[in-house]
């Protein structure tokens, strides 16, 4: 398995709280740009959760307590240093439920570049927008309707839509917890294949509930159960040989 | 087993599997028997019971197969379920051989007439006994996923090929001796690479059961016993 | 992994889904939906019935409200003793060449000389109207026209409805010449409060709302929006919001008349701002309106689904962006329709308005916010309670008016929800 020699983001040893509750428990992973890494689990085992301290959104979550240490590109993401705007336009977020601003297609992809003033002019928004749509695999679907609104698009157009979205402001990382779980499988089949074009370019961390997709996008797979990381490694090992008993039983469907 | 599948009717077919394999095991172990027997005792008709008997295995393979196919696009199993339906679809294709193997020395056994005076033959019944425990064990440990049973065949294998260099030598030389009963010997002679390779094939099994059990592969081995041919 | 089915279960007979008895629950089930469904739609009825009744009532009452019993009379200016130049009338200083002259004294002459003894039943404003006329065409003075002036209050009532034997004589007199018709009363709207019920206008009180509403909007609306915005967005959770939220619904449910008195300590005896003024009114109601907008708002806002916010945050917009980019534009058909209904509460609102002293008789209408005003509310209450016959007419008119206020205000709310309701 291809290992770049510098992680894109690590962890190490990280712990979040909700209140009291441990959620996640002395998580350390690395993600590189190389590889597609998928997070698998069953339900509440903590893989959005932990996702979601990789760009900060749990900030939004009042009683959510972080520990431990989690860089980007070798910096500490929950220093007092970073600014955690610029991050979310760094490590971008790809959500569950395709959620389009209810605007037009072409403003939703503007939307980014325009907050971060990636664009002075028009021109140069243009072929952002051009270039986010095409590398989504939108483009040849909406080039005659930008001016149409991005909800009235078709369940995986949307989710699309919302991935080109993501990519306009040129992340580095790209988060993206269940984007399948609500498209049908054509749809789905969609978006894994642009998961696949998009790899290289941006380190991609995919939650899942589906393991055959799992299998199908990632190189590397991580799997989680009650807030701690049983086992990391090459995908392809995780689905075939499983060092823990654990992942075992939940892969082939023994689990509970 | 200690767990089982949270879908009930995974298990069924994983079992239905085992069990098809088993029957198989039995039906080819008891054909390498029988044919060993027949050729001891000269009984003509048990002969071409193996013979027809091997139908019923060739029957059985294609079942397996069509299982395996079935539950690989149906339950899409991972992990050590996918390497023991992969495992299953390899072995019997192997199994199948070897039942080949026992109708093969089974048809020899008209051909070889009364010469039940030919010394090697005596060795060759404790030869396909080892042969015959072998495929059994193979099998037996499938069912059992025990990868210890199956490093214990392919250690066995050794047996079987130190029998074959044996009865090689011995017929060679009984051939020189007795020119008259080449044509016979010849037969002996191919019965006796038959087992060997039943044994040959047992040890493939095996290994396959190591992998679907284990996950890993076996070290691959120094043959003790370099094979005459 | 299950457990066993309990042998009792098993042992259930199968289910008659044909059976007598569930018939007879079916036709059970059915009557009881229709039953509801009749239940509801009486309710319906009740509802829409009293809101006609009320309408019709209004109208029936008030429509005579804006028409006006006139009598022609014929002036002969050339003969009458002005002496002005029609030519002073067409430049500066007209006003004060108008002023000299004794327009009522004009005006009675004139009504006597044309109608005779009838000449009574001409309205004590009349004169208004003939100085008026000169003035919008001075070249009249030098011809005899026939002017159509407003009849008196007396004859106005005989020609409506039942008034004094004597004023139905006159008006079946005046009617049968053909002199008495009937027309529709513009100035009504067009003109202020009068203690003569044949001059009173609804104009006055009409502007007194505008600027009364205007400063209650300008004032609840930013406070309102942007107190429900903090609330929900950037308060944290803990006992100090909670007691403001607490707070915010009491204020919603406490009596006008104590945000009246309120006003009349704080704006008017602290700051010592103008009594009476639109300004006063406005404020006032807008401590008032302000709590019902910030639970709209909040509501508006909490229905914002949040999967819209995690978009925006998640390619890195500032909780402010992710406010007014996205969370506001999605509320504001919920909080406008919010601020709507509070403003047309307001709008309907006395008690407090009397308290601050809008109550004053305003002969003309304000021209701002720190004039002397009245609003048409506190209007209909002082004409309910006059005296004199002639202002019952006028009372429905004016609730009729702002009938028709509130009415134009909710249209706006639902074209403005209409506009700007968004699908996610």
């Amino acid at each position: 398995m291809p290992q770049s020699s510098t992680p894109k983001m690590s962890a190490r040893n990280v712990n979040v709280f909700y209140g009291e509750k441990q959620a996640i428990q002395n998580v350390s992973i690395d993600v590189d740009t190389d590889n597609v890494t998928a997070f698998i689990g069953p339900s509440g085992c903590g893989k959005s959760t932990f996702l979601r301290t990789l760009n900060r959104m749990n900030d939004t979550v009042a009683s959510a307590r972080v520990e431990g240490e989690i860089t980007l590109d070798g910096e500490n993401i929950y220093s007092s240093g970073m600014d955690v705007v610029q991050l979310r336009a760094r490590v971008g977020m790809v959500f569950q439920k395709p959620n389009p601003f209810p605007k037009s297609i072409y403003d939703n992809i503007a939307y980014g570049p325009r907050i971060h003033g990636l664009a002075s002019a028009k021109a140069d928004l243009d072929v952002i927008v051009e270039s986010s749509l095409r590398r989504a695999g939108l483009w040849d679907e909406v080039k005659d309707r930008l001016k149409d609104s991005g909800t009235a698009l078709s369940g995986g157009q949307q989710q699309r839509l919302c991935i080109g979205r993501a990519i306009a402001v040129e992340p580095e990382v790209i988060l993206m917890d269940e984007p399948c779980s609500a498209l049908d499988p054509i749809a789905t089949a969609k978006i894994e294949e642009l998961i696949h074009e998009l790899r290289g370019r941006y380190a991609i961390v995919i939650v899942t509930h589906n393991m055959q997709q799992a299998a199908r996008v990632s190189q590397r797979t991580a799997f989680f159960h009650l807030g701690t990381l049983v086992e990391y490694g090459s995908t392809s090992e995780i689905f075939t040989n499983p060092r823990e008993d654990r992942t075992k039983d939940y892969i082939t469907g023994r689990y509970g | 087993m200690a767990e089982q599948h949270t879908v009930k009717a995974f298990d069924e077919d994983i079992n239905r599997l085992r069990g098809l394999i088993a029957e198989m095991g039995g039906r080819v172990e008891t054909a390498i028997d029988e044919a060993m027997t027949a050729l001891v005792e000269q009984d003509l008709k048990k002969a071409k019971a193996v013979v027809l008997g091997d139908e019923r295995i060739d029957a059985l393979e294609s079942e397996v197969e069509r299982l395996v196919v079935q539950i690989i696009a149906l339950r899409a199993p991972l992990a050590d379920d996918l390497r023991e339906v992969i495992a299953a679809l390899k072995i019997v294709g192997v199994v199948e051989r070897i039942g080949d193997y026992a109708k093969n020395i089974a048809k020899r056994v008209p051909k070889i007439g009364d010469h039940r005076t030919i010394e090697p033959i005596s060795l060759l019944p404790s030869m396909a006994q080892v042969a015959s425990e072998m495929v059994g064990d193979a099998l037996n440990a499938f069912s059992a996923r025990d990868a210890l049973l199956a490093e214990a065949v392919i250690a066995r294998d050794s047996v079987v090929d130190s029998f074959y260099n044996s009865i090689f030598r011995t017929l060679v030389t009984y051939m020189v001796e007795n020119p008259k009963t080449i044509s016979e010997c010849a037969h002996l002679l191919f019965i006796a690479k038959n087992i060997e390779r039943i044994g040959d094939h047992a040890t493939n099994v095996a290994e396959m059961v190591y992998y679907a059990a284990t996950g890993e592969y076996l070290p691959e081995r120094d043959k003790d016993v370099k094979i005459e041919s | 992994m299950n457990a066993p089915i309990p042998s009792t279960e098993r042992r259930r007979a199968p289910t008659d889904w044909k059976g007598a008895d569930m018939q007879k629950r079916i036709a059970a089930r059915y009557s009881s939906e229709r039953r509801f469904r009749m239940i509801g739609l009486t309710a319906i009825l009740m509802s829409a019935g009293f809101l006609a009744f009320l309408l019709i009532s209004m109208l029936h009452e008030g429509a005579s409200g804006f028409t006006r019993t006139e009598l022609a009379v014929r002036v002969d200016f050339p003969k009458a003793p002005i002496v002005i130049d029609p030519a002073t009338l067409r430049g500066e200083g007209a006003d004060a060449v108008l002023a000299s002259v004794n327009w009522q004294a004009l005006t009675d002459q004139a009504a006597t000389g044309a109608l005779g003894q009838d000449g009574v039943w001409i309205a004590p404003g009349a004169w208004l109207v003939m100085r008026d006329a000169v003035k919008a065409d001075p070249s009249l003075l030098q011809k005899s026209v026939t002017l159509s002036l407003p009849a008196s209050d007396d004859l106005d009532i005989a020609a409506k409805s039942d008034g004094s034997p004597e004023a139905e004589a006159a008006y079946a007199r005046l009617d049968k010449a053909g002199i008495a018709t009937r027309a529709v009363n513009w100035d009504f709207l067009t003109s202020s409060d009068a203690t003569d019920p044949t001059q009173v206008g609804i104009w006055g009180a009409f502007k007194g709302s505008l600027l009364t509403m205007a400063v209650t909007l300008l004032l609840s609306f930013p406070v309102g929006v942007l107190a429900a915005l903090y609330l929900e967005e950037y308060a944290p959770r803990n006992r100090w919001t909670d007691m403001i939220e607490v707070s915010i619904n009491n204020l919603a449910a406490v009596p006008s008349i104590i945000f009246g008195l309120l006003g009349l300590a704080v704006f008017l005896n602290v700051m010592h701002l103008p009594r009476s003024a639109a300004l006063v009114g406005g404020m006032t109601l807008a401590l008032m309106t302000m709590p019902v907008i910030v639970i709209a708002g909040r509501n508006a806002i909490k229905a914002v689904p949040p999967s819209i916010r995690d978009a925006a945050l998640g390619i890195g917009a500032s909780p402010i962006q992710v406010v007014f980019h996205h969370v506001l534009p999605l509320a504001l058909p919920g909080i406008m329709t919010g601020t709507i209904i509070g403003m047309a509460r307001a709008l309907g609102e006395t008690a407090p308005l009397l308290m601050i002293g809008m109550r004053a008789f305003i002969a003309s209408p304000p021209g701002g916010i720190t004039d002397p005003a009245t609003v048409l509310p506190v209007q209909i209450f002082l004409w309910s309670d006059e005296v004199s016959k002639g202002f019952v007419e006028k009372t429905s008119a004016a609730i009729i008016v702002l009938l028709l206020f509130l009415l134009s205000m909710n249209s706006i709310a639902i074209y403005l929800r209409n506009k700007f309701e968004r699908r996610w």
